[in-house]
């Protein structure tokens, strides 16, 4: 008998949709169709990172940038954190251009953007996620 | 550029160790429409300038260890500063 699989497909969330939610944990794929923990920014730890990373409409779509990338490329940081948790398991960069004109948040019309999904996952280490997003 | 060491002080700072992009930047950087802004690119490094007023809006380091020499995570917002600010220098 034929094996029957299904697989979740992430939907882009609208602004409107996703605006004032409350920034909680959750589930998406990554390229090889494994469950991805995504989790917040913890304001303790990010002291400073971009506003628009803290966004609801951002954060609850990164799911979305796991199976609609543009690219994806390991990792070739020499930074000793990161030398240390590829030794964990993969590091996969995904890059999605424009993303947030495709969010269509009011204010950023007109910013060329480019995202950086960022992905660390291993056999025994709990999935982590960060990620970045800047001007082009 | 006057001042650097008092812009860069209200400045944010965002680095990523995994891709290894550190950027520090005015919040102005991510509104400000394209053609009010003035791009310097050399290697791994970019800086805006705001055309206006003339002031630096962003710097942002590719390959951010390698360049800087430095891991970003463990230093406070004044050595980050002291490290960043030649290269502002360069574009005056």
């Amino acid at each position: 008998m034929a094996k029957i699989t299904t697989l979740a497909i992430t939907v882009l969330r609208t602004f409107d949709e996703t605006s004032g939610l409350p920034l909680r944990s959750y589930t998406s794929l990554d390229l090889n169709g494994k469950e991805i923990q995504i989790n917040t920014k913890n304001p303790s730890v990010h002291k400073s990172s971009n506003p628009l990373e803290q966004w609801a409409p951002v954060f609850l779509n990164i799911g979305w940038i796991l199976q609609n990338y543009d690219e994806v490329k390991d990792s070739t940081s020499n930074d000793p954190k990161a030398i240390t948790n590829r030794k964990k398991g993969d590091v996969k960069i995904f890059i999605k251009n424009n993303f947030i004109e495709t969010l269509d948040i009011p204010g950023q019309i007109g910013i060329q953007d480019q995202t950086q999904v960022v992905v660390l996952y291993g056999e025994k280490t709990n999935y982590t996620l960060t990620y970045s997003i800047f001007t082009r | 550029m006057k001042n650097i060491k008092k812009i860069l002080k209200k400045w944010y700072i965002s680095y990523n160790h995994y891709s290894d992009l550190f950027q520090m930047y005015d919040y102005l950087a991510f509104t400000m429409p394209k053609d009010q802004r003035e791009e310097h690119t050399n290697d791994n490094i970019k800086i805006i300038i705001n055309k206006d007023t003339s002031q630096p809006i962003l710097i942002e380091i590719r390959r951010a260890y390698d360049t800087l020499h430095a891991d970003i995570d463990k230093l406070d917002k004044t050595d980050i500063i002291n490290l960043v600010e030649p290269y502002f220098y360069k574009y005056e």
